[in-house]
Formats: structure tokens, sequence, C-alpha cells
């Protein structure tokens, strides 16, 4: 899979007859329409980033991203988290930097009136982080706040508490010959008749400062292939990022964490089919004393399903649209595929690689009971 | 319980297959998970229409190949778990 940035068309005008919303003296926010792969979808968008997947050139678009002026949400709005329930398909965010409007889980809109002191990089993570779980609930999409990679065994996807160590355990793995398909953010083909798989995301990792120098530590020799290099995403060509860690991209309001683009091992290994089949679960967990080894526990039944319903993002927003009933059942056909595992490791940075040792031990196992079944079929 | 008590599966109960022979019940509001074997979740199958306990007991006593006491007896605390966990209300007769 190629690493190049999607195509974009500077010179591409916006919706005909609307003005595009943005600051005077910010021409660098003007509509740049490009194509992209992201979740499962096909956005045509007035945004795009270097770390979001090209689109294949025929496929048609799922989602139209587009600068357009929105209207603030009626007072009378219901509220579902950080999204006004204006009518039916439609809800209004009221971010610091601009208005998004989502209607029918096919069209964005993003009003940049108040964005004049924000990166075009902070708009496009915003859109990745901050719009699209809205989106994807819209779209009875099952977005999950969880982080995934994926191997030549399959796919795992992370899950956790807050501060569990999802977003650098999964940058970690993407460092160690993994792909990284996303994090923080996480959608699923669940088509039925089929293996549950698990799509590509956004190249990026949400880490904090610590994390991010300790992956930079992992990654100072630099054995990697040119092409697997990071994306210098800060413009910044006087300070090359580290291999595979690059600069923070946007650490703006509601984002939290900085935000990095992360080179990981999809192009070294050849590319992969996205969506990759899903092949184990693991919940992350930080086990105490810190010199203890990690350790990994199969949960079953009911707590397996517990652990996955803990981690449908915005769940506020799955409960205003309908959603909760069709996500627990989906949630059940994950548990009925994919094992779910406690793993645990001690708060130190250089556990992680026994703990990555458990969890690809686990995924062979998946993967040969997996084939086993197929062969039996 | 008395055979002509009408047993209805409550609204908006949500519901995941977990594996071939568990199924497990989520009420409106509620967090307590009720996980059902196969021969429970073939009962909750049967609650899809509100069903008479008389009924409920010859239509699985039929199935099963088991006298009626037998299924009762059964039956008790499957049906004890489920209004336990709100998931079903039971209509006294008359």
């Amino acid at each position: 899979m190629s690493a190049a940035p999607p195509p974009t068309d500077p010179g591409a005008a916006p919706d005909a007859g609307a003005r595009a919303p943005i600051p005077a003296h910010r021409p660098d926010l003007a509509p740049a329409r490009g194509r992209f792969s992201a979740l499962g979808l096909v956005f045509d968008s007035d945004i795009v980033a270097p770390w979001m997947e090209p689109a294949p050139a025929d496929a048609p678009a799922d989602v139209t991203v587009r600068i357009a002026p929105v209207p603030p949400a009626p007072d009378a709005a219901p509220v579902a988290g950080v999204w006004r329930l204006t009518g039916p398909g439609e809800m209004v965010q009221e971010a610091s930097f601009m208005r998004i409007r989502i209607t029918d889980g096919r069209r964005v809109e993003l009003d940049l009136s108040r964005a004049a002191g924000t990166s075009r990089e902070t708009i496009a993570l915003a859109l990745g982080y901050g719009v699209t779980p809205g989106l994807l609930h819209q779209r009875g999409a099952l977005p999950l706040h969880a982080a995934a990679a994926a191997g030549p065994l399959g796919a795992a996807l992370f899950v956790g508490d807050a501060g569990a160590g999802k977003s650098t355990f999964a940058a970690m793995l993407a460092r160690s010959g993994w792909a990284l398909a996303g994090d923080d953010l996480i959608a699923l083909d669940l088509g039925e008749g089929r293996p549950i798989g698990v799509h590509r995301a956004m190249r990026t990792a949400r880490l904090f400062e610590d994390s991010a120098q300790a992956l930079a530590r992992i990654d100072a020799p630099d054995p990697s292939p040119p092409r697997a290099r990071a994306h210098s995403l800060a413009h910044s060509p006087d300070r090359a990022p580290s291999r595979g860690v690059s600069e923070i991209t946007g650490a703006g309001e509601g984002l939290g964490k900085g935000v990095r683009a992360l080179a990981d091992a999809d192009a070294a290994l050849g590319g992969f089919a996205w969506p990759v089949p899903l092949r184990a679960v693991f919940a992350l967990e930080w086990l105490h004393p810190d010199d203890a080894a990690p350790e990994l526990e199969r949960i079953g039944g009911m707590q397996a399903l517990m652990r996955l319903r803990d981690a449908v993002g915005r769940p506020e927003v799955a409960s205003a649209l309908g959603r909760d009933p069709a996500y627990f059942a989906q949630l059940g056909r994950i548990a009925a595929q994919a094992p779910v595992y406690a793993l645990r490791r001690p708060r130190r940075f250089d556990a992680a690689p026994a703990a990555a040792a458990l969890a690809r031990a686990a995924m062979e196992e998946a993967a040969a009971r997996a084939a086993a079944k197929e062969t039996s079929a | 319980m008395k055979s002509e008590d009408v047993i209805s599966r409550r609204p908006g109960v949500m519901e995941a297959r977990i594996s071939e022979d568990e199924l497990v019940l989520l009420g409106v509001g509620s967090e307590s998970y009720v996980g059902l074997d196969a021969i429970a979740s073939d009962v909750w199958d049967r609650l899809e229409a509100p069903m008479r306990f008389a009924d409920l007991v010859s239509s699985l006593a039929a199935d099963y190949d088991a006298p009626a006491e037998r299924i009762e007896a059964d039956l008790e605390p499957t049906l004890a778990t489920l209004v336990e966990g709100g998931l079903v209300d039971i209509a006294p007769a008359g």
C-alpha cells in the first residue's frame, strides 16, 4: 500500500453557490479537494492530510466533506455528547475552532469561520478523531474507542480504560513489524457471511510525550528501508523525525495528547489487504509491581462482552441515535469470533516487548484455530 | 406460577449471541448482564410473543419429549432469572 499523500486538487472549487467560510488572511484553508480511504469508507474531502490513505481511483465516495457555512444548532436541539441533534439524520457540533454538521452519515460540512489560528493538520485531525465517530454512529457502523494493529497472522484489537496504554502499545507494535490499523478510533468490517475484519483508520497515534520519547528510543537504530520512514508532518526540514514517529502533528483543543503520524510496517510488508481479519482482542491492564512479568488471561463469555461494550466510542451518541440494540448484537458477534484476553503488563516501556510476545503467541493460536475451522468447513 | 399467567418480554431488551449455546441479554437501563444457556435461550426465543405459562410448558414438553411436571420445575428458575433481570413481565391470570 502506498504511503504517498492522497491526490489533491488545489484548484477545485467548492460546491457551486456556497462561499467557503474561512477566515480572512487564511487562503491556505481554502478547499483543496482530495480523496482518501479510512474506516472502510471513501471520503471525497475538501480537507486531506498526508497520513490519510489515498482512495482507489475508481471507488465511489461514501462521504463528502465540504467547507461550507453551517448555522448554529437551535437551543432546543437535544444534546448527545458533543453533538446536538438538529433534525432527522442531522447533527451539529460546536468545536472551539469550527462548527460541524453531519447529515445522513454521508455529508460532512465544516464551517471554518473561526479557524484563524488553526492549522490545516489540526482541522484534519479533528475531522478524523472528533467528527468521524459521529459519522459512524449515523451510519450504524460501531465506532470503537480502541487501537488496532495488523500482522501476517491477522489483526489485533486493543481496548481498555483511558490511560491503559492502548496508543503506546499499538504504536510500539507498529515499530516492530506490524501495521498500525489506527489508534483511538477503529471501525470493523461487520458484513454478514464473512469473518470480521479491521479497517484501516488513520496512520496516526495519540501519544503522551513520554510515550513518544520512549518510542523514539526504541527507534534509535535505523535499519528501515526508506519507504518505511516517517512522513514529516511538521514541515520542519531542519528537524528530521525519528524513524516512524514524526513530530507532533497537532495538539489542538479537544485532541488532548499530541498526535503523531507513524510510519509502520505496512509498506515494508508489501501492504495489507484491508480490512484484515480480526484474530484477537486484548484488554490492556497495568500490572503491579513494576518488576512483574507480563501475563495473559483469556476472558470468556459475558466478561468479554462487557469489555467490548466498554469500548464503544461516544456511547451517548449511540444511545441517542437508537443504535444500542444493533451494536450489542454486533459486539456479541465479535466476542463469538475473536478470543478476548486481558493483557497485563507493568508500567515500564521495556516490558512492552515481552507483552507483545504474549500477544503474538495468542494471535498464532487464534490464527491456527481459524485456519482449522476454515479447513473443516 | 399459574397456568393462565401470561409471560411477555419487556420492550427494548438487547441480545448478543456470544457462542452457539450462550445468549446474553441486557435490559433497558440495566447494567446486569444475564447469560442464558441453550435451553434458556430457547425459552427466550419462544417468548417473542406473549405466551401463557401453560402454553410455554406444553410446547417445551412436546419438543423436549419430557413430562410437563419436569419442564415446569426446570422452567421456574429460568423465569425467575428473567424476571429478576428485568427482562420479562408476568401478568397474573384473571
